[in-house]
């Protein structure tokens, strides 16, 4: 029926004239919405004028049809941009209203901090423990054996006046006054080799004042194998050094005495304040005395039942406490244990 | 120890200057403390010659002197009767200083000018009393010569550490000694060349009856001894080596002590009473009065030096007073022996008494310094009295010899400890400046070793010495790769504990570290009977002050302190925790301290704050801000009424159950409890209503986690509202850690996400006023464990009372979710599962629906 192709033909002149201006013009979203309807719904125009194609000879859809869709390419192709335009254009509305003071004070949520031993002293860990120490602990009432007999330090040996010590039974019962106990604890359980950092907390029977403090925390390393030597030590040391106060950091190895250890060893490193130049921390020295350390004696294996001939090894410690103020630069050490929230939030 | 650098000099000549010293000593490890320059105590006085002496116009006992400094002429008042026309006299110019404080000015003595003074030897410091008025200069000192320096008065004292392994360097000649081994210096001895005169009476017997802890007493008499002042170079070594000088006789032991280390007693041996000189254990209840003043009574460990009529001194420790040489005493009987070195602590350390021969002998001594000590100081008595005292015949008692120490060691022993690569020559040389007689051995070397180095026991002993010799800066400092250690169980643990703070500290919760140590009051404070903390905790024998006299059960009582200090600071959101052990005694046959470590938290105000401007922030923290806080530890369970000691709130606090064991608590303090804490509380109105920081205990309170569901009900929030009283309420929880730990590190299994939409239904419920959520939970959970039922979640989204409400009756609004693994649920599904709760619910408590 050419009559029908004609019709076909005008109403889609007619309808492409008026509906792309139509949409053009539509002032809101939900008159966009309508129109959308309007051309492109189930029964709207243009769905209906599409579906009208079948209707017509072969030859003539075969023509038309091409021409259909692509007025409705283009009809959605405009309906969609201009949706965007009217969406952007209402939002833009909406905040030009909205008022509000970006400077009013946060949500303070998690305002809690770590204290600056627990900082310092997992810190301090982390190092040996990448080193291949181990984390170990200790229980902090000790007994006379753990904490002094199995160390080399024999009833009514004078090194005892180095470590006052609190007693809580006679039983020889006290609070532990190093770390160094956890040491005999680790030997006397596992066959060498042994390797183990041992963070914890220590006490030591003395007035408390800026410098001293009756409970403080100390890090304890001890390696235990076949051929370790005093150079393995000095490496090992001079690496924990660097890597708590910088990988230039100097350090000096002086003789000294603890029962447990021959040879011992005192190391300084440079003044992390003054950079060895001199201050008052370093009491002008350029240096300051950061740990201790040595060869375990061979009594100490004989203790726990190592062969001193088979077995050699070093151990170490280090005040935490110390590290911590000079690392804050916290000028009395009663400051870590008032638990003023003023000063612990601060770190 | 106080070195005098001049003194140290005249044993070993360094040539080092005290800098340099100090140095040399630090390699050697001993560290110097302090560095003192003894000056001697003036300046600007010279040797002046008389050029005429007047008498003065004004006044009878003085006398106008005109001196000659070579420079100048001087006129100068003088009341000194010694003085002749060409003497040579210290003259302290004007501006001149004097040990006592004195500065010298022009001036004028009774109408005389004064152009400075003529000084006695007192006035220089010299000597202590001025017994010969000016001090003569030899006559051949050239004029204007600084009398300091001619008299070599400037010194340098060292206070040098010294290692409690190494008594034997406790004097100058000891030290010395160390030194030149280690220069490879020539050490001259005091000892050298002394010839005692030793004439008189052999020695009073002397009678070893502990031979254990007194192998060998040398005792020796001086008679006719006159005791009096030493004269000034003595007392001035010993005032700078921190020693007050007594007599001569008293002085003459000390200088001894810290020139050759060896401690001595001198007795007044008039006052022995005789036949015999005992060294024996003290009977238990024998008193000695000590030359400290003090008495002090003895028991069987305390070797004393006894007569006929007891003790007369502590052995090795303190002298007796009534046997004390004074200015009266003319015979001594002068004491070196050597002591056991713990005999002599043990004994010091139980009479609390601390001295120079204790500290020496406690450390060890040279048993072979014993004689040679008493010698030398018999020789300076001798020498130093006028006129010369008389030396008898020593007397020793040498009753046991132990062999000497031999340590044989091999060059291996040296290089494979130390790691080094020393050549066997080069270790010789060390180990010989220290052993002398050192022997060669197919394996290395026969040491026979020193008396006086108590230190040296085996071949790590040698490698240290070697080290020390070389210098610690000749190890090398590069570690091998090291074997690789065994992995051991448990590690997890202390990354657990870390995750732990963090958490909290995220929460908002500062952390805090308190003492161990808690007082008898702290105790009782916290609710602990006096019979409970007699029975169950753990005290101090020596505690610092009866503040810290127990080790604290709990971290409450710090928290609570901290607690209170930053209230009156000011501060008024106060969130803090704690990581800590806690203690009491283990029961019979276990371990006698049961060590267990805390996780604590205090909270007051806030939350998250006090003051934020949104007010729905500035809420005050309730008890399900801590059921919430505890649960994100893990899903504990709960169950009402916590602290049995009246610490905690009777209603608001719960305990926290872990596989079906308590495991910690959490609630408000004890309104009464704070009150005796010194925290401000709102006044309680009795009749318990609302005296529990508002918040109303007939609201009963339980369980309030669910597994995988987050507690989001804040029942009674509505009834706690913000105010002062509530911002002031105080809350606690703490958990015992060591079993959860490895909770937390242990190993996590994924369970399938449902991947289908859930439906949720909201539900009204009216129920009875005395129903606790944890019955009505239970009877849920059993739903959602049944697999059948498609229940999975369950949520309490609103809690409400009031007028609305039929009496005893309140209301709660659930949240259920339901869904089906294998399908997407349908609404009937979901209605008809609605149905059957609703059916279980009023059954067993008879909650229906609201209208």
């Amino acid at each position: 029926m050419p009559g029908d192709t004609k019709v076909w033909e005008e109403k889609w002149t007619a309808l492409q004239e008026s509906c792309l201006p139509a949409v053009e013009a539509a002032a809101d979203l939900d008159s966009l919405e309508n129109l959308r309807i309007k051309y492109l719904g189930r029964k709207g125009v243009l769905t209906e004028l599409l579906a009208a194609l079948k209707d017509l000879p072969v030859a003539d859809r075969r023509r038309l049809g091409p021409l259909g869709n692509d007025l409705r390419s283009r009809l959605e192709a405009l309906l969609e941009a201009r949706k965007r335009g009217l969406f952007k254009a209402a939002v833009d509305q909406d905040l030009a209203g909205v008022k509000a003071d970006m400077s009013l004070p946060a949500t303070p949520h998690g305002t809690g901090t770590l204290h600056p031993l627990t900082q310092t002293m997992e810190e301090l860990t982390a190092v040996l423990n990448r080193l291949g120490f181990q984390t170990e602990e200790g229980p902090l009432v000790e007994t006379d054996y753990y904490n002094f007999e199995a160390l080399n330090i024999p009833p009514e040996h004078p090194a005892r006046d180095m470590h006052d010590t609190f007693y809580v039974g006679k039983d020889g019962l006290l609070l532990r006054t190093h770390t160094s106990p956890v040491q005999i604890r680790k030997m006397l359980n596992s066959a060498p080799p042994v390797r183990i950092v041992v963070p914890g907390r220590v006490f030591r029977h003395e007035a408390v004042d800026a410098s001293h403090s009756a409970v403080f925390h100390q890090i304890e390393g001890l390696y235990v194998d076949r051929d370790v030597t005093m150079v393995d030590l000095k490496g090992t040391l001079l690496h924990f050094a660097r890597a708590m106060f910088g990988s230039r950091t100097q350090a000096r190895f002086k003789p000294s005495y603890f029962p447990f250890t021959e040879p011992s060893v005192e190391v300084d490193v440079q003044c992390l304040l003054c950079g060895g130049g001199g201050c008052g921390v370093c009491k002008q020295s350029g240096w300051l005395e950061m740990l201790g350390a040595g060869m375990v004696h061979p009594n100490v294996f004989r203790a726990v039942g190592y062969d001193p001939s088979a077995w050699k090894g070093f151990a170490f410690g280090i005040g935490v406490d110390r590290v911590a103020m000079l690392r804050y630069e916290i000028t009395d050490i009663r400051l870590l244990y008032q638990n003023d929230l003023r000063f612990l939030t601060q770190f | 120890m106080k070195i005098s650098h001049a003194w140290l000099q005249e044993f070993v000549n360094s040539g080092l200057s005290p800098e340099a010293l100090q140095e040399k000593l630090l390699l050697l490890g001993f560290e110097v403390a302090a560095v003192q320059r003894v000056g001697p105590g003036f300046a600007n006085v010279v040797c002046a010659q008389i050029l005429d002496i007047r008498k003065h116009p004004n006044a009878d006992r003085l006398s106008l002197c005109r001196v000659s400094d070579g420079a100048g002429e001087f006129s100068v008042v003088c009341g000194a009767t010694n003085i002749q026309v060409g003497q040579k006299v210290p003259l302290a110019r004007i501006g001149a200083k004097l040990p006592n404080g004195r500065l010298i000015q022009d001036t004028r003595i009774r109408g005389e000018t004064s152009q400075g003074m003529l000084c006695s030897a007192e006035e220089l410091g010299l000597a202590e009393a001025d017994v010969n008025g000016i001090h003569l200069l030899d006559g051949t000192v050239s004029l204007g010569r600084d009398v300091a320096e001619l008299m070599n008065l400037s010194d340098t004292v060292l206070d040098v550490e010294i290692t409690p392994n190494r008594p034997d360097c406790l004097s100058h000649y000891g030290l010395a000694r160390e030194l030149a081994a280690y220069l490879g210096l020539s050490l001259r001895s005091p000892l050298e060349g002394l010839e005692l005169a030793e004439e008189g009476e052999i020695s009073v017997p002397v009678k070893i009856l502990a031979p254990e802890a007194c192998p060998r007493y040398v005792g020796r008499s001086l008679s006719a001894v006159r005791v009096g002042p030493s004269p000034g170079w003595l007392a001035r070594r010993l005032s700078a080596c921190g020693f007050r000088p007594i007599n001569n006789v008293a002085d003459v032991t000390n200088y001894v002590l810290i020139e050759l280390g060896h401690p001595l007693h001198a007795f007044d041996q008039d006052l022995l009473r005789g036949p015999e000189i005992r060294v024996r254990w003290a009977s238990e209840g024998e008193r000695l009065l000590g030359l400290d003043g003090k008495t002090h009574l003895l028991d069987g460990q305390t070797l004393v030096i006894a007569d006929a009529g007891g003790p007369v001194a502590l052995a090795g420790i303190l002298g007796g007073s009534a046997s004390s040489v004074t200015d009266k005493t003319r015979n001594v009987f002068l004491e070196s022996a050597f002591f056991q070195p713990a005999c002599i602590r043990k004994a010091a350390r139980r009479l609390g008494i601390k001295t120079e021969s204790s500290y020496r002998f406690e450390r060890g001594s040279d048993i072979a310094m014993a004689e040679l000590a008493g010698r030398r100081a018999a020789d300076l008595i001798c020498r130093l009295t006028q006129p010369p005292a008389r030396a008898g015949r020593a007397r020793d008692e040498y009753v046991k010899k132990d062999p000497p120490v031999v340590i044989e060691a091999g060059e291996k022993d040296i290089n494979g400890l130390l790691g080094t690569g020393f050549s066997p020559e080069r270790i010789e040389g060390r180990l010989k400046a220290i052993c002398p007689r050192l022997e060669k051995t197919p394996g290395g070397w026969r040491l026979p070793v020193e008396t006086h180095r108590l230190d040296l026991t085996s071949a790590a002993d040698l490698a240290e010495e070697v080290a020390r010799f070389e210098g610690y800066q000749s190890v090398g400092s590069e570690p091998r790769p090291a074997s690789v250690p065994p992995v051991t169980e448990g590690e997890g643990r202390y990354a657990a504990l870390s995750r732990l703070r963090r958490h909290f500290a995220s929460l908002g919760f500062s952390e805090a570290y308190n003492y161990d140590f808690v007082s008898k009051k702290d105790l009782s404070d916290c609710g602990y009977p006096d019979s409970e903390i007699e029975s169950s905790l753990v005290k101090l024998l020596n505690p610092l002050s009866s503040d810290w006299a127990y080790l604290r059960p709990t971290l409450y009582i710090g928290l609570l302190k901290n607690l209170v200090y930053n209230l009156d600071h000011g501060c008024a959101d106060v969130r803090l925790f704690e990581v800590g052990h806690c203690y009491e005694k283990g029961p019979e046959g276990s371990r006698p301290v049961i060590e267990r470590r805390f996780l604590a938290a205090v909270l007051c105000g806030g939350y998250p704050s006090q003051f934020h401007w949104q007010k729905a922030k500035a809420r005050p923290v309730d008890v399900y801000d801590l059921k919430g806080f505890v649960s994100s530890i893990l899903p504990f369970d709960f169950e009402a009424g916590a602290h049995a000691r009246g610490f905690l709130h009777p209603k608001i606090s719960c305990r926290a159950l872990w596989k079906g064991s308590a495991v910690g608590e959490l609630g408000q303090m004890h309104p009464a409890a704070a009150q005796s804490w010194g925290i401000k509380m709102a006044v309680p109105r009795g009749r318990g209503t609302g005296g529990a920081g508002g918040a109303d205990p007939a609201v009963p309170r339980g369980r309030g986690i669910l597994r995988g569901a987050s507690d989001t009900g804040r029942g009674a929030g509505d009834s706690q509202r913000a105010g002062a009283a509530d911002l002031k309420t105080i809350w606690f929880f703490q958990i015992v850690l060591d079993e959860l730990l490895g909770e937390f590190s242990a190993r996590r299994k994924m369970a399938p996400v449902d991947a289908l939409p859930a439906s949720s239904r909201d539900l009204s419920l009216l129920v009875d006023e005395a129903l606790a959520w944890r019955s009505l939970l239970e009877e849920i959970e059993s739903v959602i464990r049944d697999p059948a039922e498609p229940l999975v979640e369950a949520h309490l989204v609103d809690v409400y009372s009031g007028e609305k409400l039929p009496p005893q009756k309140k209301g709660w609004t659930l949240r259920l979710v339901f869904s089906r693994q294998d399908r997407t649920i349908k609404d009937e599904e979901v209605d008809e599962s609605v149905v059957k709760i609703l059916a279980k619910m009023s059954e067993r408590f008879g909650i229906r629906l609201r209208e």
